[in-house]
């Protein structure tokens, strides 16, 4: 009799702590619970399409003519669909033109802002900076020219989700 | 009248002689210690040896003479306990898990709004307060300014107030007329009281008589602030 007392003051303290510990965890932090919301698996979605515009973007200006190998090869592991299929086509003009002209380019993003976005696929806007060098610029400063050598870019990507990964499935300029 | 005989299982309580049972360590009438050890009442009754309480037996009084008070066990208190404490527990997991799924607007612990009206309701007032606050003409230079206000914090308004001043005087001047279009917009973030948004706007500038015209291609970020169930621009800047 006296066991099966204990046994239940027993019991009752760990639902006791239960009660505190759920409640305490909950009201700290929600995202500590073992499951997702629909919330915060759009937010990390959103985070995850945002992170996948960003270095896409940032190696499709990435220019070097010296090494421009690993360069579209990054790009092409970045993406898919009718950009992967364009952008394959066209990397040996790509690579040519670059070391004719010599040249540089490294960019920037400064915005990525999402506006349309299901579980697979997303449309995002993306504002981005890059400084060139090439020829013709080293021309214009031999001449003494005043040079533009920032660009100003304003694309909409169009990302796909395959095997997990978010991928740029096309690339538009905005103009 | 005759005098009470005492049973072979009775003897008489020695301070208020009353008829208690032999075994009896306590008088159940005036709680008095009647142990086998206190001889002082035990002459008339031969002693018998008192039972050895049972191990699970530790009431107080447990050897007392009168039927024991029924009280409810301990258990069934620690058992009431039990059961409202797992109905607090069961409540309080209802509660956390139907919040999580069904909060009244889509917001990720972060803040971030993920309702999908909610989101594009902001893309579409930061998309129409762009192409009212950077339109405007000589001909309707006042109104647009009025209409464009509307639209701002106060802070931002003013701020707004001294660059039309600025270009006031050439606006009328060369009879100017900008006609901005928002070409797409995308959200930085949004949370329930406010949001920035990417937008890409093209702002055509032409003078009135002259077939020319001058395609500015912008970016702007826009901050909104929630106010009475709308937007309004809090901040708003080219880049």
């Amino acid at each position: 009799m006296r066991r099966a007392k204990y046994a239940l003051a027993a019991l009752a303290g760990l639902l006791a702590i239960a009660c505190v510990v759920v409640g305490a965890a909950t009201a700290a932090a929600p995202s500590a619970l073992p499951w997702k919301s629909k919330a915060e698996r759009a937010d990390a979605r959103n985070l995850a399409v945002t992170a996948a515009a960003t270095k896409v973007t940032k190696a499709f200006l990435d220019v070097d003519y010296r090494d421009m190998d690993p360069r579209i090869a990054t790009v092409l592991n970045l993406s898919t669909g009718t950009f992967k299929n364009q952008y394959q086509t066209a990397k040996n003009d790509l690579k040519a033109q670059s070391q004719a002209a010599k040249a540089v380019a490294s960019g920037a993003v400064r915005y990525v802002g999402i506006a349309d976005i299901d579980s697979d696929t997303a449309v995002v806007y993306v504002a981005a900076d890059t400084k060139v060098d090439n020829v013709s610029i080293q021309q214009d400063k031999a001449a003494g020219k005043q040079v533009q050598n920032r660009r100003y870019y304003r694309f909409q990507l169009d990302m796909s989700k395959v095997g997990g990964r978010w991928l740029l499935n096309d690339l538009q300029f905005i103009s | 009248m005759s005098t009470p005989t005492l049973g072979p299982d009775e003897k008489v309580c020695p301070y208020c002689a009353e008829t208690i049972k032999a075994a009896a360590v306590k008088c159940r009438f005036c709680q008095s210690d009647v142990s086998a050890g206190d001889d002082s009442g035990a002459a008339e009754v031969a002693p018998r040896p008192v039972d050895p309480p049972k191990a699970d037996d530790d009431a107080p009084g447990a050897s007392y003479d009168e039927p024991r008070t029924v009280e409810p066990p301990p258990a069934t208190t620690v058992l009431v306990g039990l059961v409202v404490l797992c109905l607090v527990l069961g409540g309080a997991l209802f509660f956390l898990v139907h919040r999580s799924l069904h909060p009244h607007l889509d917001t990720a612990p972060n803040g971030q709004v993920t309702d999908n009206s909610f989101r594009n309701a902001a893309m579409s007032a930061a998309s129409d307060a762009a192409a009212t606050a950077l339109s405007y003409s000589y001909q309707t230079f006042d109104a647009d300014r009025k209409k464009a206000r509307a639209l701002m914090s106060p802070k931002l308004a003013k701020q707004y107030d001294g660059a039309m001043d600025e270009v006031a005087a050439q606006t009328a001047t060369a009879r100017l007329t900008l006609k901005a279009t928002v070409l797409s917009a995308g959200l930085l973030s949004v949370q329930e009281h406010r949001a920035k948004v990417l937008l890409f706007v093209n702002t055509v500038t032409t003078r009135e008589g002259s077939k020319k015209q001058q395609l500015d291609q912008n970016r702007v970020v826009m901050d909104l602030t929630r106010k009475d169930g709308g937007w309004i621009v809090s901040k708003m800047d080219a880049f």
